[in-house]
This record gives structure tokens, C-alpha cells and sequence, in this order.
């Protein structure tokens, strides 16, 4: 290529562009673990998940154009991150305590009826975002010249906020609390004998699941820069289930790797183009279907990336030694 | 092995899908990117809007003109969410040049925003809610918007003697919610009493809605939504609307609309941006006799609009002498004055950026859009 100076701003823009992708995927992914928490490891069928994600989103949009302007940024974007995952433990909280006594299907629908509930009411409420949907930026102004800055610092902090989602799971399936968690998953009466309350554990890590994707929801609206709530519908806890099933209920890099693979197909059959994007709803759906088939537990099923690589190499010294 | 070979064959074939995206780099015209919803409940918008375009299209290069462009389109599937990302893929990936799209006024928000913070040009053709042009200079429409279109129908529906209106709202919808609320502003002030009732759109069954419309009793029913929502809500209506006039706005202007209303008797009377059979208009008559011809369909409101939108960005770009710049594209497209378009003179050099265009208000009778009128606003 002849010009050099035509390069350079495309090479940032693809920048840009993948990181913007990465952020999306890194936002689903936190959906995925903090539902795998609830749907996996504490065996809730929850399918409310996408109404928590919308509290958080919107509380964080509500307070942020209700603050009065001239705050510091920096603590502007925290509080009403805080306040978006408080909203959200707070919905947990609501329709956690009173249907956390009902088991499989009928938790199901319960859950269901808040997802779609709660948006509709708040949208039909009066408590939209001024004005019309928009998310004010609070960090600093962005423009075409400090955009790349602005996507890598949401970024860093959904990096920062996958990690820690990953150590906390990690951790609490470990300590005391968490073994209960599983114990009443196994067998609720069981657990109950035992002396643990079945009740209790199982609010507890809802609100966990709650707020983290309530978090999620918040980093979202200050990332987007607007939120509507026709992004909250459905078809979002669908997509939050998929990660979630085709990760491996109960695994943390299952999740994570689905999140990008199920965004990677989406996005790859929409850019070929022609008669290929055209119906990429039903090869969506087709390659789902396979991969239901073949790997009918998720792509790790409940292990980790790590206990297959260890299989793999202990696999393949077998091997040589025979 | 054989599970991490395959894992990682999926992996390595994802890659590759995105990786053929990057090839558009080496263009050296203007790319124009285009977002509209091929895909989803507003897809006959995307449809006739890409058609429109097409069209226009066609017609330039016949024309000849010195400027070398393209067109990419990209599928927003009706969602905001999915409009604003596709908007960066066109800006960051395709390297486009300018944004034209899209339909609805919540999906085109989220392109604009991206669009503002990108530094390129965005020109929506019908996006109509008041606030999307108020503190973004990089967003300019080519069609009225929503307090005009709602004082026009105010007046329109006083005119005729009918002083209570029940209001069919989606809160969800920034159209359907600015649209209403300017729409009794304007019907209150003068003289009339509104009456609000709130649907969810794509909905399968309007009964709640339509019973309390029958219940209010109103002289006239404005629905305030797409024609995905008006077309089966009046469909469902039957007999317990009574056959009271039904108006509503460009949203319903959609060849899909006078199939789903089925055989309601209802009048129905909507404002909207061009009528293919206006009277003492050739330019009109000649573009929807050539859109047949071409689609095999009649030309709805967002065809003319998609056509349009092309003209107005090429009188534009001819006025730069670097069409590809971001800041000097802008201010051309916000210079813009009279350009005959087929739905009329656009002149966006106001702080608006917004057009100050004649209505059409349509007729729908017997199954087919008949002109009614031209009103001023």
C-alpha cells in the first residue's frame, strides 16, 4: 500500500471495532457465569436473568441523569454502577425470598413472569431515562479523538469484572457456604438434615447471580450511551441461557468461551453476506441444534479448560508410553 | 484430543468467518453505510427503504456522476442494540464514510450516538422522534418529525368534528410515545380531550387495548405505533370499534398494513410523507410507475424516503471538494437547500437539520392507500 498515512487511522478503527466486540463479549460472559451461579451450581431454572441485567442497566441510567452535574466522573460512574447492582440484588431480593421455595418449572415461570414483568412496568411507569433514553457520558466527553481511550478503559473494566466474577465463583463453590450451595442443589432434604437451611443458601446465591448481572447492566448503559428497553426482552435471557447450556452448566471457562463463540457465529454469518446472512437465523439455530447433539452437556460439560488440557496430556503419555 | 481438535476447529473456522470482513479497506470512493432493518417485525421498512435506495442508485449512476461510492448495507434486526453495533462495524471495519439508516427512532438513537462519537455523518430518512437531532450536530433526516406530524394530525382529526380521541401508546417506543404526546399537546390546546391507552407491541391478542378504546367512547381513534401493532389491533377491533375512524401516522405507511387490517370497515385516514398517486405531481408518478417495474410492488412512504435520502447526501458530497471528510461532508449535508425530492423540497439548513416538508394524508379504502390530502404545516 502505497499510503502510508491512510493506514494508520484504519488500523485504529479495526481496533475499535474488536474491542467493542470484546466488551460485548466480556458483558455476555458476566451474564453467562452470574446465571451458571444460579442455574448451574445452585441448580435454580431461573429465567428471569435478563430482568435483573435491565434493573441494573436502568438504575444506573436513572441516577446518572438524576445526579445533579459538576460531580467528579470517576465517582459518578462508580455510584451509579453500585446503585444499578443495588437495584438489581434489591429485585433479587423480591422475587427471590417469596418463589425460592418453589422448585424446577414452577421457579421457571415465576422468574419468567419478573424478567418481562419488571420491564414492562418501569417502561409504563414514567421513570424513563431524561431524555428519552440517553446515558449522559460521566467519564469525560467523548469525540473521534479519544474513543479507542474510552473503549479500552470499559475494557479494562470489564477484564477486571470477569476475573473477579471468576475468582468469587470459584472461591465460594470452595468455602463452606458454597459446599452447602451444592449439597442442597444435590438434594434439598438431605441438606436440611444436615443442618443447613436450604432456604436460605439458595436466596443467598440468587442475590449473588442478581447482582452481578445487575452490575453487568450498569457497565452496559454507561458503555452503549443509551438504553431502550426493547434490548431487554426475551430473546436476551435465550441468548444468556445458550452461553450458559453450551458453556457446561457449572463451568466457568466453558462459559466464557461460549460467550465468544456464540458471538463469533453470530457475527460471522452476518458478514458473509449474500444468501448466507440472509437466513442466519436458521443456521444460527441449525448449528446450535448439532452442537446440542454432539456435545449434549455443553463444550466442557461441568469441567474446566484446565481439567482438559490435564486429561489430554495425561492421555497422550499414556500414549507414548504403550 | 479428538474433543480439543474439534473445539478448536470451530474456534479456528469462527475466526476466519470474521476475518473476511476486512476486505472492503482498499476502496477509494466514499462508502456509504447503510443500517436498516432487513430482519425482524420491521422488515418491510428495511425492505422498501433498500429498494428506495437501489433505485437511487441506479438512477445516479445513469445520470453520471463524478463521484465514486458504493453502498454497504448491514441488518440492524430490529433492535437498538444491534443497530448501534452494526453502525461501528460499517464506521470501524467497513471504513465507512457516512451512515444512512435507520427506520425506528429508538434503533436510530443508538446509531446516531455511535455516529457523534465516531466523528462521521449520519443522515436517518425516517426516523421522526423530536429529540433525536436536539444536541447531536452530526445527525441530519431528510423527513418531518414528530410535532409536526402530530399538530398536522391534530388539526386534520378537529377539522373533521371529532373532538375526544382515545391515543393507542407503546411506552416502549420512542416513536409511539413522542408521537402521542405531541399529538395531544396539539389536540388540547385546541380544544380537544385525549383518552390514553397502552399496548405492548408484538403482541398476538389487542383485546385489552381495544376494549378500553370501546369503553371511552371517542369519536376518534389515533394509533400511535408501527403497522405491525395498528394492522392486526384494528383487524382484532371488529365490531367493538363500530366502524369510528381510525387515524395514525407515517408508522402504518406500509404495504404489509392493508393485509394484516384485514376486512375492517372502519375508516382509516394516516399522515404520512409521499402518496404514490398524488395529483400534479410527474416526478411522483414517474418514480412509483419505475419502483413497480423494478419490485413488482407499490412504493410505500419509506421508498420515496430511501430514495431520497441518496439524492440529498450526493448534492452534499458534490458541493466538497473532499467528500471523504467527515467535517466538511457534515456541514454540506447541514447546507443543504432545496433539493426536489420526491417527497418534496428538503432544505436542512436550520438548527434542526430537519426538513419543513408538506404531509400527505392518506385514505385507506377497499384494501388500497388512496390520496386524501396535502396539508401544510
Amino acid at each position: 500500500m502505497d499510503a502510508g498515512v491512510l493506514q494508520l487511522p484504519l488500523a485504529i478503527k479495526l481496533d475499535l471495532w474488536l474491542t467493542d466486540q470484546v466488551i460485548l463479549v466480556g458483558l455476555f460472559a458476566l451474564l453467562a457465569l452470574s446465571l451458571n451461579l444460579i442455574n448451574g451450581w445452585g441448580r435454580m431454572f431461573s429465567l428471569g436473568h435478563h430482568g435483573f441485567y435491565f434493573l441494573g442497566a436502568y438504575g444506573a441510567a436513572w441516577l446518572t441523569a438524576a445526579l445533579p452535574t459538576g460531580l467528579p466522573g470517576a465517582l459518578v460512574f462508580v455510584t451509579t454502577c453500585l446503585f444499578g447492582m443495588l437495584v438489581a440484588t434489591a429485585g433479587g431480593l423480591l422475587i427471590g425470598v417469596p418463589c425460592l421455595r418453589l422448585r424446577g418449572d414452577y421457579l421457571a415461570i415465576a422468574t419468567l413472569g419478573f424478567g418481562e414483568g419488571v420491564r414492562l412496568v418501569i417502561s409504563n411507569a414514567d421513570v424513563r431515562v431524561p431524555p428519552g433514553f440517553t446515558v449522559p457520558r460521566v467519564l469525560f466527553e467523548v469525540n473521534s479523538s479519544n474513543l479507542l481511550m474510552y473503549r479500552l478503559l470499559f475494557l479494562g473494566i470489564v477484564i477486571l469484572l470477569v476475573v473477579g466474577v471468576v475468582l468469587l465463583i470459584r472461591n465460594y463453590v470452595r468455602s463452606s457456604a458454597g459446599r452447602a450451595m451444592l449439597a442442597v442443589a444435590q438434594d434439598e432434604r438431605a441438606a436440611g438434615l444436615l443442618g443447613i437451611n436450604p432456604t436460605g443458601s439458595k436466596v443467598l446465591v440468587f442475590l449473588m447471580g442478581s447482582a452481578i448481572a445487575g452490575l453487568a447492566g450498569a457497565v452496559y448503559a454507561h458503555y452503549s450511551g443509551s438504553v431502550a428497553p426493547k434490548d431487554f426482552e426475551f430473546v436476551l435471557m435465550v441468548t444468556i441461557f445458550l452461553i450458559v447450556v453450551l458453556g457446561g452448566l457449572g463451568s466457568i471457562s466453558g462459559c466464557i468461551l461460549a460467550a465468544f463463540l456464540l458471538r463469533a457465529t453470530e457475527r460471522g454469518l452476518g458478514m458473509v453476506g449474500g444468501v448466507v446472512s440472509e437466513w442466519w437465523q436458521v443456521e444460527f439455530a441449525l448449528i446450535l441444534i448439532l452442537l446440542m447433539i454432539f456435545r449434549p452437556n455443553g463444550i466442557f460439560g461441568p469441567r474446566e479448560l484446565t481439567d482438559v488440557i490435564r486429561d489430554w496430556r495425561q492421555r497422550r503419555r499414556a500414549g507414548s508410553k504403550a | 484430543m479428538a474433543r480439543l481438535g474439534r473445539v478448536l476447529l470451530l474456534l479456528t473456522t469462527c475466526l476466519g468467518l470474521l476475518g473476511t470482513a476486512g476486505c472492503g479497506d482498499d476502496y477509494d470512493g466514499l462508502v456509504i453505510g447503510v443500517v436498516l432493518p432487513m430482519t425482524g417485525p420491521q422488515a418491510t421498512y428495511g425492505e422498501e427503504s433498500w429498494n428506495g435506495l437501489q433505485l437511487a442508485e441506479a438512477d445516479l449512476r445513469q445520470a453520471g456522476t463524478n463521484i465514486k461510492f458504493k453502498l454497504v448495507l448491514k441488518d440492524e434486526k430490529s433492535t437498538p442494540q444491534e443497530a448501534q453495533t452494526q453502525a461501528k462495524t460499517l464506521m470501524e471495519l467497513e471504513g465507512a464514510h457516512v451512515l444512512l439508516g435507520s427506520v425506528a427512532s429508538s434503533n436510530t438513537k443508538t446509531i446516531a450516538g455511535a455516529a457523534k462519537e465516531n466523528g462521521t455523518p449520519c443522515i436517518t430518512p425516517a426516523s421522526t422522534n423530536d429529540n433525536l437531532t436536539t444536541g447531536n450536530p452530526w445527525l441530519s433526516r431528510i423527513c418531518y418529525k414528530d410535532s409536526v406530524q402530530g399538530g398536522v394530525l391534530a388539526t386534520f382529526a378537529l377539522s373533521n368534528g371529532w373532538k375526544r380521541a382515545a391515543v393507542c401508546v407503546d411506552n416502549e417506543s420512542d416513536y409511539s410515545r413522542g408521537f402521542a404526546d405531541n399529538f395531544k399537546g396539539a389536540f388540547e390546546a385546541a380544544g380537544g380531550t385525549t383518552h390514553f391507552e397502552y399496548f405492548k407491541a408484538g403482541n398476538a391478542d389487542y383485546s385489552n387495548v381495544i376494549q378500553g378504546v370501546a369503553d371511552a367512547n371517542p369519536d376518534v381513534i389515533f394509533i400511535s405505533g408501527y403497522y405491525e401493532d395498528g394492522g392486526p389491533m384494528i383487524k382484532q377491533a371488529k365490531a367493538r370499534w363500530e366502524g369510528k375512524p381510525v387515524i395514525g401516522g407515517d408508522g402504518l405507511d406500509s404495504a404489509e398494513f392493508l393485509t394484516l387490517i384485514g376486512d375492517a370497515q372502519n375508516p382509516i385516514y394516516f399522515s404520512t410523507h409521499f402518496a404514490p398517486d398524488a395529483p400534479d405531481e410527474p416526478a411522483v408518478k414517474a418514480f412509483a410507475e419505475r419502483y413497480r417495474e423494478r419490485f413488482g410492488k407499490e412504493p410505500g412512504a419509506m421508498a420515496a424516503l430511501g430514495y431520497d435520502v441518496l439524492f440529498v447526501l450526493m448534492d452534499a458530497a458534490k458541493r466538497c471538494a473532499n467528500p471523504k471528510s467527515a467535517a466538511e461532508l457534515n456541514t454540506a449535508i447541514g447546507a443543504t437547500k432545496n433539493v426536489k425530492g420526491i417527497t418534496g423540497l428538503i432544505s436542512l439548513d436550520n438548527p434542526d437539520r430537519t426538513p419543513n416538508k408538506p404531509l400527505v394524508i392518506v385514505k385507506v379504502e377497499g384494501g388500497a392507500k388512496k390520496f386524501h390530502s396535502t396539508i401544510k404545516p
